[in-house]
């Protein structure tokens, strides 16, 4: 499994447990993530403290997901995204789709 | 042919068995991950994907023909091959393995260096399968009419404009370029990134440059020659297609006033381009606001202008050139590379130097996207 999830009371709580977010898991990550969403999860906060590298695919695939969830009444919130990532995000402008916090507390806060 | 290392899962409730192949098939340079039931192969097919996998067929709980049908109905395993390790022998069984698409049924009487070498033939044999399709496929591609690239690139007058494209381990790519002269004024260069690799992304690297250029036509036609209103029909359009209902792409559109070197720019999900001003002798980065193309209806598009004077130069270029500085697995970051292509561009002959730099850290296998790049220079004028 590319992610790790725990459902909490108001929010679920999504890991993204590789080091390397790229060609290689983004197809899985993005069939996880909708499937996630089919069950229910509505508040998806997905921390990235454990990833260091993501790649143009992987992005792709976070961005279906996110499409996918708002289609069906969902949201994703990103948490905890290293600097060069967070850097990448802004350059890009993923900042004006995805709600990004500092912490998982923050996002929660926001909810 | 040497078979590069591969991952084998083996699935068996004998250790003994399942230890003896698996010293063989070490020796062979490969690694074994052994599971005891077709439950403990499941719990490790969530965390990693085999090359192949050898099972057993009766094992406790589910057994080898349940396992394998299970495997069959998930996109993700399916299409890993599949060997019957078995002491059963019987035609019937064997004929049925078969149906399930196992590549084959081996009997466990056979010696152990035989059934080694026997798997390490089959391993081979997918390679070559694999290599060999790899090869056809490309030829087909190099075959067909059309390019994501152009062939030649603009003569301007006045400018140097110059493209370079690799694309990811020589496939083809999802990075596509092109220019369209509009008239003896203007001229429209464009450059966008499918967001993945290799063929699905070539294949739809046409779907997005047909729609761009069809775009451009369109307004040329109409003698609308504004990047802004061009990029937001193309996002309007793209928006609408199903086909492209989870294909995202970067674009950045630059149009070229050739009489007086004016740049308008818009960008949508793109890396900023790079101004160097040659009576400052500095570069500053000029961002655009846009979201990638097919995001949403409302892409938060704007548009840039830039006054080429002679000696600026200009330089656009895609995520995969900031990949090629990577080391290891850490993130590229734009600045760092912005600051290296800054200090480059005060060269004289700065995309002679640019395009050798990127092809040596090619060379060093550093690459891990599709790279492009654009440049374009307002040469001086001898009557200055």
């Amino acid at each position: 499994m590319i992610i790790k999830v725990k459902q909490q009371e108001k929010y679920t709580s999504v890991i993204i447990a590789e080091r390397e977010a790229s060609l290689k898991n983004a197809e899985a990550f993005k069939t996880e993530m909708m499937q996630l969403v089919d069950t229910g999860a509505t508040n998806m906060i997905l921390n990235f403290s454990q990833v260091t590298y993501v790649d143009s695919s992987f992005l792709g695939s976070l961005v279906a997901s996110l499409k996918y969830a708002i289609s069906k009444g969902s949201d994703i919130y990103l948490v905890e995204l290293q600097k060069d990532i967070y850097d990448l995000l802004h350059l890009i402008r993923m900042n004006k789709v995805f709600k990004i916090f500092d912490s998982e507390e923050q996002a929660v806060a926001s909810l | 042919m040497t078979t590069p290392q591969r991952k084998i899962l083996i699935v068996d409730d004998d250790p003994v068995m399942s230890k003896v192949i698996e010293k063989f098939l070490t020796k062979d340079g490969h690694i074994c991950h052994p599971a005891k039931s077709a439950g403990e192969a499941f719990s490790m097919l969530q965390n990693f994907k085999p090359d192949i996998i050898l099972s057993d067929y009766e094992m406790p709980g589910i057994n080898g023909f349940e396992f394998r049908q299970q495997l069959l109905q998930h996109d993700s395993w399916k299409d890993i091959p599949f060997i019957f390790l078995t002491s059963h022998s019987e035609e019937g069984l064997v004929m049925g393995g078969l149906n399930l698409s196992a590549i084959d049924f081996i009997i466990k009487g056979t010696p152990y260096p035989v059934i080694a070498s026997k798997i390490e033939n089959l391993l081979n044999s997918l390679q070559y399968e694999h290599e060999r399709s790899i090869e056809e496929l490309k030829k087909a591609a190099e075959r067909l009419p059309i390019s994501s690239i152009p062939v030649a690139e603009p003569q301007i007058e006045g400018y140097a404009i110059r493209f370079w494209n690799k694309s990811y381990q020589n496939y083809p790519g999802g990075d596509f370029m092109d220019y369209i002269r509009a008239d003896d004024r203007y001229t429209f260069i464009l450059m966008g990134d499918i967001m993945g690799k290799k063929w699905e992304a070539w294949f739809f690297s046409f779907g997005y440059l047909s729609y761009i250029r069809s775009a451009i036509r369109f307004c040329i036609l109409d003698r609308n020659l504004s990047c802004l209103e061009i990029v937001k029909k193309i996002n309007k359009v793209v928006c609408l297609d199903d086909s492209l209902k989870d294909i995202l792409s970067s674009l950045t559109l630059i149009r070229l006033d050739h009489y007086s070197g004016e740049i308008t720019y818009t960008g949508a999900g793109d890396f900023p381009i790079l101004h160097y001003s040659a009576e400052n002798q500095s570069t500053v980065v000029v961002g655009s606001g846009g979201l990638l193309l097919g995001l949403q209806n409302d892409g938060y598009f704007d548009e840039q202008v830039i006054r080429l004077q002679d000696g600026d130069k200009l330089l656009a270029f895609t995520d995969g050139v900031t990949d090629m500085f990577v080391n290891g697995h850490e993130q590229s970051s734009f600045l760092l590379v912005k600051d290296k292509l800054a200090e480059t561009l005060k060269d004289d002959k700065a995309y002679e130097t640019i395009s050798g730099n990127l092809s040596e850290n090619l060379s060093g296998g550093q690459q891990v996207d599709d790279a492009s790049l654009i440049y374009i220079e307002k040469i001086i004028r001898n009557d200055h």
